[in-house]
């Protein structure tokens, strides 16, 4: 690991003639609240982000807890290679009536990658990344959402990371942008570290188009097997989503449906939630979300049809910055996401 | 009464025509760069930073002046229809890719200086700007008047 280090620092010293050749008019290096520091010599972009949450739900324990603290590194030695990594320590300390306890506190690689950019606008990724399915999964982090809680849909549908190859371009259609990301995961190859929500294997194709500046409309399939558990047969998911935005007010949905090669089981989950400007960088955030089938969760089985609400504000006093409460309520959502208040400040740094 | 038209009239003819006067911004690159024309849509991808390196490799730089300069604002209004601060959280979602914005010099005279010295730099200056070591690969009008003293 020490050698691995020292190799990549190496790697770095090296690299600095050639980032001299590439740039004639130098920038200084500089830091920016929620925006990292740039080393522009280096070309090196140090960042990240953490969200400290407080629930309060029916069933369980009131609990505070620091449950992201995550560290952005971006380099790019050469104009066609670009190495990305996000490492997380998550669940850091847990604050309740009785105790504080760090002792599920873990380290993990969210994302690791290195991008090839083959022309300018077609990209090829080898590495672990957000699994491009739908909007929510890819742009998760707590500082870019509207709640705390986050649907249902975007979560237990796939698996959030997939490790292997994407290949990806955007051409325009009628003078607006489609993006196309096309992947293959191989996770039992390269992920050494397989959990509960890991894919086994999976192909899948993400097609976004931008009909305006307003608006944008995406569709995702993708075939996979789980890593666990064992039985699950392949399954196939179809999903459609939009997001819609005009002066500050914004509407999003996304909508899967999943659905065994063999056997009967199907899963059909979708959301909608809108944000609507009450002053000054004051938002009123509403969602409804509705999931009906056989859900495989880490607490284990969950049968028949959910109805979810969450109500809340959220306040960005300034870019990097959102605090947020919501109140969280339905039917048939007791294991699933119960009901109960949630409240969090989240901040790029 | 009569006056009062005639004055009107020729306030009107002499006043109008200066303050409806186009206004050109034009969008240069380093004089040594292949490139030698870019549209609007081409414009928004790079400045955007959804299309990181040009056809010959090298890497865009694109560069922009500061939130409030009227310069920035109606370019952002012309490329991606919506104001600077509309692209916040744009710019929160493409840094949690790694990706920062364009980067920001503190006026047309430093942003000729960028470009002229800098392949895969684009920077975006008033004719009055305009000199050596920077070609011109879009031109945008705006009928508005920018309401800026050029002075080069």
């Amino acid at each position: 690991m020490i050698f691995l280090l020292r190799f990549f620092f190496l790697l770095i010293l090296l690299a600095n003639p050639l980032f001299a050749a590439a740039t004639e008019h130098s920038q200084t290096p500089h830091y920016r609240w929620g925006r990292g520091l740039y080393l522009p010599d280096q070309k090196i972009l140090l960042g990240g982000y953490f969200n400290f949450t407080f629930k309060a739900l029916q069933g369980r324990r009131k609990q505070a807890e620091l449950d992201d603290l995550s560290l952005f590194f971006t380099w790019a030695p050469h104009p066609r290679w670009r190495l990305f990594s996000e490492l997380e320590l998550e669940d850091l300390f847990t604050i309740d009536s009785h105790s504080l306890n760090s002792d599920e506190r873990f380290f993990s690689v969210e994302r690791l990658y290195l991008d090839y950019f083959i022309t300018g606008s077609w990209r090829l990724r080898l590495g672990k990344f957000l699994t491009p399915v739908g909007r929510w999964n890819v742009i998760h982090a707590s500082p870019l959402v509207w709640t705390t809680s986050r649907p249902t849909v975007t979560e237990h549908f796939f698996a959030p990371h997939a490790s292997g190859a994407m290949l990806s371009t955007t051409f325009p259609l009628k003078e607006h942008d489609l993006d196309i990301d096309l992947y293959v995961d191989a996770s039992k190859a390269l992920d050494p570290k397989m959990t509960m929500v890991t894919f086994k294997t999976a192909f899948g194709l993400r097609l976004n188009y931008e009909l305006s500046p307003q608006l944008q409309m995406g569709a995702s399939f993708v075939h996979f097997k789980m890593q666990r558990p064992n039985f699950q047969p392949a399954t196939d998911l179809f999903g459609l989503d939009m997001f819609w935005n005009w002066h500050r007010f914004e509407l999003s949905s996304e909508f899967a449906y999943r659905r065994p090669q063999s056997g009967r089981r199907s899963e059909t989950g979708l959301y909608l939630q809108g944000a609507i400007p009450l002053g000054h960088r004051l938002f009123a955030v509403g969602r409804y979300e509705y999931l009906q089938g056989t859900h495989f969760l880490e607490s284990g089985r969950q049968r028949g049809t959910a109805h979810i609400g969450v109500g809340g504000l959220a306040w960005r006093p300034a870019t990097p910055l959102v605090l947020k409460v919501e109140y969280r309520f339905g039917h048939g959502n007791h294991r699933l996401a119960p009901d109960g208040l949630l409240m969090s400040i989240a901040m790029l740094f | 009464m009569m006056r009062f038209f005639l004055v009107a009239f020729l306030v009107s003819v002499l006043v109008f025509p200066a303050l409806c006067q186009a206004e050109k911004l034009l969008v240069i690159v380093s004089k040594d760069t292949g490139v030698r024309a870019l549209s609007l849509p081409q414009l928004a991808r790079i400045y955007s930073r959804k299309v990181l390196i040009g056809a010959d490799g090298v890497p865009w730089a694109p560069l922009n002046l500061p939130a409030n300069h009227p310069l920035r604002r109606a370019f952002s209004q012309a490329i991606f229809k919506r104001l600077p601060e509309d692209m916040e959280n744009y710019w929160n979602i493409q840094y949690f890719k790694g990706i920062l914005p364009p980067y920001v010099v503190a006026s047309e005279k430093a942003m000729r200086q960028y470009v002229a010295s800098t392949p895969g730099a684009v920077g975006y200056i008033r004719p009055c700007h305009l000199g050596s070591g920077v070609k011109v690969v879009a031109t945008l009008t705006f009928s508005s008047d920018l309401e800026l003293a050029c002075q080069p």
